[in-house]
């Protein structure tokens, strides 16, 4: 396999009783690369991720993840990547850094509390150090979620729906984050539903509809098929429905 | 998703069942208002029965001097509630889902989890112990209770096995909840919280065989004169077979969402 490749996604399937989840999707990802995928709720995303993460195991197809085949080597792909959930879903009564001390030995790492606390810093929690979740906003808990997601220091970081209910202040703040695990090379996937956020961090976007890929490109790619006029009414922000609905279309969805 | 506990391997698993039992007692030690709160209930029974179950007459049954083992034993058995509560809310908040991320297989978070809980729920019985023995002066052999605090072990490690099981069955915190207060208060009241003699035939048959009643055969004569039952390995086995059992059934059993 080409050593560019970070992710290579083959022929993958998943059910949950009658409604596919993951149908025949195939994609690779590069290393160093920020890559979104997009779409509205149920569309696979985050059963996409959960595949890719070895935290589900696929009806059919193959992911190998930095060389690995997933399925053969789970727990070892497990140390090399690092996961934001969609929830935050912190342990409730342990403070940010007895958080972050936690998931590092959980990854068999040691770590002092200085390094900690640097990882804290660099998610600007540091002085919320000795603070429990509940007492953290909505921002600071997805921060330290994302610090959580590198206490491993990963090659590949997932991130699902990072910025889902964040103001705009908190959720610039996390662009930045992500663009900073950019220009570390690392490989960053997202998930999102708004593409303006997409065009802003990612290389590449696949956009998935009932669990299909049924587009792959770069954002300006993707809104270069759109009709501007009709995509951005009122000069508002693209949104997700407004490219999905135009790049689906009839045609597309009755091929 | 059904996820079968795999048993760890000793060496490779130890070190992060310890690291992650001591973090969740590091939580609990962040969050002592639950810990007192959870010691409530068995400190309020013992005031209770301490004011209306002492003896007023030479020959009357002392009766807080019968419930107290029992009491320390429902310590115990609520600690198991506690386990099965934690799993379930993690469960509702996608906690498990979190850790199930990590490359630590989640058989190994749930032992360590059962390992804390184990821990404080014996720092628990401890002070029940105490505060009925120095506080309410319930006549206890020192030795016994030090003795009765090792065997409480068994009782810990039963009661939240059982705890882990309920918790796989139970899909919301408060069913949880309820099926653990409807095995426990059964069980605290057949296996020692009423003198055998009251019930009837076939329960007096039953109540040998439950859990609580297995402590209570251990640790009533160990805190009344300091020692052992006169055949002090079946009730031992009891509670071991009781948490081997529970805990298969749990492994069987757990879901992490």
């Amino acid at each position: 396999m080409n050593a560019s490749i970070a992710i290579h996604v083959e022929h993958l399937h998943k059910a949950y009783g009658d409604v596919r989840a993951v149908d025949d999707l195939s994609f690779s990802v590069y290393r160093g690369e920020i890559f979104g995928l997009l779409g509205p709720n149920g569309a696979g995303k985050t059963t996409t991720l959960g595949l890719l993460q070895g935290l589900r195991r696929a009806d059919a197809g193959r992911v190998t993840v930095l060389g690995q085949d997933l399925a053969a080597h789970a727990q070892a792909v497990k140390r090399r990547i690092g996961v934001q959930l969609q929830r935050t879903s912190l342990l409730p009564d342990l403070t940010a850094l007895q958080q972050i001390e936690l998931f590092a030995h959980l990854y068999g790492r040691q770590i002092n509390r200085a390094s900690a606390l640097a990882l804290l810093e660099r998610v600007s929690l540091a002085e919320k150090a000795n603070a429990l979740p509940a007492r953290l906003s909505g921002g600071q808990q997805q921060r330290l979620a994302l610090a959580l997601a590198l206490v491993n220091d990963p090659e590949i970081v997932f991130l699902d729906e990072p910025t889902a209910g964040l103001d705009p202040q908190a959720r610039r703040n996390l662009w930045d984050l992500v663009r900073g695990l950019g220009a570390e090379a690392r490989t960053v996937i997202l998930t999102t539903h708004y593409l303006e956020e997409a065009e802003a961090l990612c290389h590449r976007v696949g956009i998935l509809d009932g669990g299909r890929l049924i587009a792959l490109d770069t954002p300006a790619a993707l809104l270069g098929r759109i009709a501007a006029p009709s995509a951005a009414p009122h000069g508002r922000a693209l949104n997700l429905e407004e490219v999905f609905l135009q790049l689906t279309g009839r045609a597309l969805r009755e091929a | 998703m059904n996820t079968l506990i795999s048993i760890p391997p000793a060496r490779t698993a130890l070190r992060p069942i310890i690291q992650f039992a001591s973090a969740l007692i590091r939580a609990s030690l962040n969050d002592l208002r639950t810990f007192a709160i959870t010691l409530l209930t068995p400190l309020f029974m013992l005031v209770l029965f301490w004011v209306v179950g002492r003896p007023e007459e030479p020959g009357d049954m002392d009766l807080v001097a019968f419930i107290f083992p029992a009491i320390v034993g429902l310590t115990v058995m609520l600690g198991g509630q506690t386990a099965a509560m934690r799993i379930v809310n993690w469960r509702a908040q996608g906690v498990f889902q979190r850790l199930a991320v990590t490359p630590t297989p989640l058989g190994h978070l749930v032992i360590g989890l059962g390992l804390a809980q184990a821990l404080v729920s014996a720092a628990q019985a401890a002070i029940v112990l105490l505060f009925g023995w120095l506080a309410l002066g319930i006549g206890v052999n020192g030795p016994g209770a030090v003795t009765a605090m090792l065997v409480l072990v068994f009782g810990v490690l039963a009661f939240i096995a059982l705890g882990l099981f309920l918790a796989c069955l139970a899909s919301k915190p408060d069913v949880a909840s309820a099926a653990f207060m409807f095995t426990l208060l059964p069980m605290f009241f057949l296996g020692g919280g009423f003198p055998p003699h009251i019930l009837p035939p076939f329960l007096q048959t039953i109540s040998p065989y439950l859990p609580t009643a297995m402590l209570n055969t251990l640790i009533s004569p160990l805190l009344a004169n300091g020692s052992l039952p006169a055949e002090p390995w079946w009730p031992m086995l009891g509670l071991a077979a009781y948490t081997v059992g529970f805990s298969a059934l749990a492994a069987w059993k757990f879901k992490w969402e």
